[in-house]
């Protein structure tokens, strides 16, 4: 009975708690009496106590020593200063949070923080202290005050803040099921409360959604921004070891840690940090979810984590919605009190660059400040266009190249080197042609050399499509064409004894350069492949038929429209030789496009799209080239209402298929915002001007040519509603290196004084006209009287002066004016067309003048 | 699946065959996560029990409806018995392929477990363990949480509800009894 386990352990824990080992067998003798088994176990007992054995000191698998962390000794009840701790109303990644009350100089209740233990108390204060005096200027009913902080007697510090009845804004957001509008409405008051700090020099450092809470405030939801100073106060950084112990409690999530924070390295934390972990909160509220998934985050070791926050790319909100499950995002959509298709597309274009702006990982690309995001969220608000919008394609291209040097590398070696391969493979077929049976071989040479250029050539293609995400969509200039060039000088050198397939190539490269609009390349790529296919033996065949086309319709592009309408026509013609649909659609289309200056059209051109655009439905399920089709109808049928419904068609199909930012959507977008403005619906067309030049100058170079029209179009829109002021800052911020300014300048004259006239406002044209007219000389001196802007220069100011009454005037230049249009020179149409119209206008017969293209 | 919460709360309100339940819950999600932690870490890096513990805790419960102590108290319990059975089965397993019997290597994962002691000692240990369970279970518990859930004193203490002085002893107690156990049995200890 005495020898009871029980009896023996309270006999051995009163032996070492009691008495040191030299009186332990005098207790013994005492304590176990004639028991020797119960003496003999303590012994034992005590002897294992006593032996130097390390086994059970360390825990199974835990090595490293954690942080000691026991619990607080702040409890409710207990004073700390001037403030009893009421109760425990929360717990955060720092600390408990007391509600406590202020005994004095003032009785009140606040919120206490008591940081837990692995800080050095010392150094946080003064951290404190530091910043004290700013903390103490923020003065902003959307920022809970931090009144006070301390030491406690165990020597923890704390902090004392207004007290806020609230919850996390993502929880009130989705409780209340607050719309996407509601929310963003919240959001940027969150947006100006950081502002307000940020002007008082004061950084948050931890933006999150369990700081910030809203609170019914005169029955309304309103923010409050809390533990602002408290994150630098105890200097949160995000390193290896506060990861491992970040069950020590010291750090928090890094779901919301900007890139610059993850750094190890102290790289300075500005302003802009917050304005990233705002990106970051903006994402929680449209999707519910975080950029990045936290079991991920988790689960990944330190240098992961860092790697993912600084460099991964996270999904934009819309494709983070798509790729929840269904059930998560039917209940995320139900929180937004709407569908799940419907909340995507809300979040969709706009609001998903404005987050991704915010959250760049590069500072210097996202918002400049708070207010400047908030203003962003109020334009979106306001349905006017966002200032946010695709990073450009150049910007993408580089991120990617960085990432990717060794594949861009490979890419430009795998490209020539295919087109070499191409080259050996038939070489050898050739020869073996030679040394067996010539007549089967032939036939056989025949087969696989086409299927093999072929397949190579749409290898090339594909390869050139996937060359970066950017090019993709975007296309990036310099390294897309580096590579261009580098495949164009081995296509020349190592397959000129292969006609057929260095064609292929050539076309195919002449397509990329089309596509992304570098249309002069374009031109000299698809004339060698014109050539190769016109050397080479055997039929007319549809290759040479649609390079033709394809030859034609980028020459239109660079002034020289009367051979690429023959060019043109000649590949029409031979596609109607051929009986391949495919075949005749794309020249029919390309027919269409010689006949059209930058993408606008004309009557001439109605009828090849027209019969394209059936030959498309008859072939079924071609949605795009409908479309591209319908938007080119659209742009012959500028002047009226039923231009402006196939604009919107066009529009609309693209942007269902390929989404908002699509090149080709915004191609749509901006012949869609021309027809307005030639309709003079210069309010509504101003918008998707503005938009389109924004989105052009990201995705396309800023020095494209295409973006110069499209400044013009802008600032004569902005002329024509009375905005000169800005009208000239876009005319200014066009870049200079495609052309001059002047001669930006005079192309946006000639475009105001044709919409003036258009509709007849000949009162306004009065200031242009002078304006014009001083800057005459400018325009002389650079091209000399002979060139056609010139011409169509002197022309649109008689037109001018014939429109405001000034007939002498109007004759004067009209006579100045005379002369041969060169045909193939720069807007040969334009000229020759201003040069009727002044004709009508003076009433002079038979204007029909030598050099008209009109018949061309 | 049952929740986790939802368990913790059956336990509460006095629902004791609800404590069944989350054994094997918390024993799936403290696999799951090692595994994870393991493969994203460089060999012979450790894994701290205590934090994969609180790991599984902040991602089964729903802490703000579980802040009540009786209810964590029993999570930890089944934690560490979780981790007692990794770790034991981790064991069997390595000390199975170093004596040649079964060749196969089942669970790759486990074979980056890094334990402090080798594989036979912590068998032996957990045999004790299971002997002194029969008579002294608090005692026990002390060691399951201390031992296998890597808890310190006061944290063992907190998820007992017992006092930490009490903890303490149960702990000094446990570890010579143990010890004792092993001496008695000519297990190699160092």
């Amino acid at each position: 009975m005495n020898s009871a386990p029980s009896h023996a352990k309270q006999i051995f824990l009163d032996a070492i708690e009691k008495y040191t080992p030299d009186q332990w067998p005098g207790y013994l003798e005492e304590a176990c009496g004639e028991d020797a088994a119960l003496r003999r176990r303590v012994e034992v007992l005590l002897e294992a106590h006593r032996s130097d054995a390390s086994l059970l000191d360390e825990p199974a698998i835990e090595i490293e020593a954690t942080i000691e962390h026991s619990p607080l000794a702040e409890r409710p009840g207990v004073d700390i200063g001037p403030y009893k701790l009421l109760e425990q109303i929360g717990e955060g990644g720092f600390g408990v949070v007391f509600l406590a009350e202020q005994t004095r100089p003032v009785r009140r209740e606040v919120a206490l923080k008591i940081v837990k233990a692995g800080m050095d108390t010392k150094e946080v204060i003064a951290r404190f202290e530091a910043e004290r005096q700013a903390l103490a200027m923020m003065d902003h009913p959307n920022i809970a005050k931090v009144l006070d902080a301390g030491t406690t007697e165990s020597g923890r510090p704390y902090f004392v803040m207004e007290l806020v009845h609230g919850i996390p804004i993502n929880e009130y957001c989705d409780q209340c099921k607050l719309t996407t509008r509601e929310r963003l409405e919240l959001f940027v008051l969150v947006c100006q409360a950081v502002q307000h700090a940020h002007q008082k020099g004061v950084i948050h450092r931890d933006i999150k959604p369990s700081n910030v809470l809203i609170a019914m405030q005169d029955g309304r939801p309103a923010p409050k921004i809390i533990d602002f100073g408290v994150a630098k106060a105890i200097n949160q950084r995000l390193t290896e070891h506060t990861l491992k112990t970040r069950f020590a409690q010291i750090i928090g999530t890094p779901l919301y840690m900007s890139p610059e924070q993850a750094e190890l390295s102290p790289l300075g934390v500005d302003t802009r940090s917050d304005i990233y972990s705002l990106g970051v909160l903006l994402y929680e509220l449209l999707t519910g979810t975080t950029p990045f998934e936290k079991d991920r985050l988790q689960s990944a070791s330190f240098d992961e984590l860092r790697q993912i926050i600084r460099e991964e790319e996270p999904p934009r909100p819309s494709t983070r919605i798509s790729t929840l499950s269904a059930d998560l995002a039917s209940t995320v959509a139900d929180r937004h009190r709407t569908d799940v298709r419907q909340l995507q597309q809300t979040v969709r274009g706009d609001l998903d660059w404005l987050v991704m702006k915010a959250m760049e990982k590069d500072r210097n690309r996202r918002y400049e400040s708070a207010s400047s995001l908030a203003r962003d969220v109020e334009r979106y608000l306001q349905d006017e266009p966002v200032e946010a919008c695709p990073p450009s394609a150049a910007y993408r291209f580089r991120k990617y190249i960085r990432r990717n040097k060794v594949v861009i590398a490979t890419m430009a070696v795998v490209a020539t080197a295919l087109v070499v391969g191409a080259g050996v493979a038939t070489w050898q077929a050739i020869r073996a042609t030679v040394e067996r049976d010539r007549a089967i071989a032939a036939e056989k040479v025949a087969g696989t050399e086409a299927a093999r250029s072929e397949q190579v050539a749409q290898f090339l293609k594909d390869m050139l499509a996937a060359a970066g995400p950017s090019v993709a969509r975007g296309r990036d200039a310099t390294l897309l064409r580096e590579v261009l060039e580098g495949t164009a000088e081995r296509v020349e050198r190592d397959l000129a004894d292969q006609p057929e397939i260095q064609g292929d190539m050539w076309f195919t490269l002449g397509s990329t350069y089309q596509d992304i609009g570098y249309h002069k390349k374009a031109v000299e790529t698809f004339q060698r492949a014109v050539n190769c296919f016109r050397d080479a033996p055997g039929e007319p065949n549809t290759k040479l038929a649609v390079a033709l086309g394809s030859l034609g319709y980028s020459q239109c592009f660079i002034e020289q429209a009367a051979e690429g309408k023959a060019n043109a026509q000649a590949g029409l013609d031979m596609a109607r030789l051929v009986s391949d649909q495919e075949t005749l659609a794309l020249c029919l289309c390309n027919r269409a496009g010689s006949s059209t200056h930058w993408g606008m059209g004309s009557d001439e051109a109605v009828p090849f799209l027209t019969e394209s655009l059936e030959l498309y439905r008859e072939m079924g399920n071609r949605p795009l080239d409908e479309a591209a089709c319908i938007q080119r109808l659209a742009a012959c049928e500028i002047g009226d209402d039923h231009g402006e419904s196939l604009a919107r068609q066009a529009h609309e199909m693209f942007h269902e298929h390929l989404g908002p930012d699509h090149h080709k959507t915004l191609g749509a977008q901006w012949v869609l915002g021309q027809i307005l403005l030639v309709q003079g619906k210069e309010a509504d067309a101003e918008p998707l001007l503005r938009q389109t030049l924004v989105m052009r100058e990201r995705i396309y170079d800023k020095d494209h040519p295409m973006n110069q029209v499209v400044r013009r179009k802008l600032a004569a829109c902005l002329t024509l509603q009375g905005n000169r002021v800005e009208a000239n800052e876009i005319l200014r911020g066009a870049s200079k290196a495609s052309e001059p300014l002047e001669v930006m300048y005079l192309l946006y004259y000639l475009n105001v004084v044709g919409f003036l006239s258009n509709q007849e406002r000949y009162d306004e044209a009065v200031p242009i006209m002078e304006e014009m007219r001083n800057k005459y000389d400018e325009v002389q001196s650079i091209y000399g009287s002979d060139h056609n802007l010139t011409k169509e220069y002197q022309n649109a100011l008689a037109k001018l002066y014939a429109m405001t009454g000034q007939p002498k005037e109007a004759r004067k230049w009209y006579d100045e004016a005379d002369g041969v249009v060169d045909k193939n020179g720069a807007r040969a149409g334009q000229t020759q067309h201003i040069r009727t119209e002044v004709s009508r206008l003076l009433g002079i017969e038979n204007a029909e003048l030598p050099g008209s293209v009109k018949d061309e | 699946m049952a929740d986790v919460t939802q368990i913790l709360s059956q336990i509460e309100a006095g629902d004791p065959s609800a404590a069944d339940q989350l054994l094997p819950l918390v024993y799936e999600e403290l696999r799951k996560l090692a595994a994870a932690k393991l493969a994203h870490e460089k060999p012979g890096q450790t894994l701290q029990a205590t934090a994969l513990v609180h790991d599984a805790y902040i991602r089964l419960v729903a802490t703000d409806e579980a802040q009540h102590w009786h209810s964590r108290r029993y999570f930890f319990s089944a934690a560490a018995e979780a981790m007692r059975r990794i770790l034991v089965e981790n064991a069997r397993q390595k000390a199975r392929l170093k004596h040649g019997g079964g060749a196969q290597r089942v669970e790759l994962d486990d074979d980056h477990w890094v334990t402090s002691v080798s594989p036979e000692q912590l068998m032996a240990v957990d045999d004790c363990l299971i002997k002194l369970a029969e008579e002294d279970p608090t005692a026990a518990e002390v060691v399951k949480l201390r031992y296998f859930a890597g808890m310190n004193i006061a944290e063992a203490a907190d998820s007992l509800g017992i006092h930490r002085a009490t903890a303490h002893r149960h702990w000094t107690y446990a570890r010579a009894w143990i010890r004792a156990e092993l001496l008695s049995t000519d297990t190699d200890i160092k």
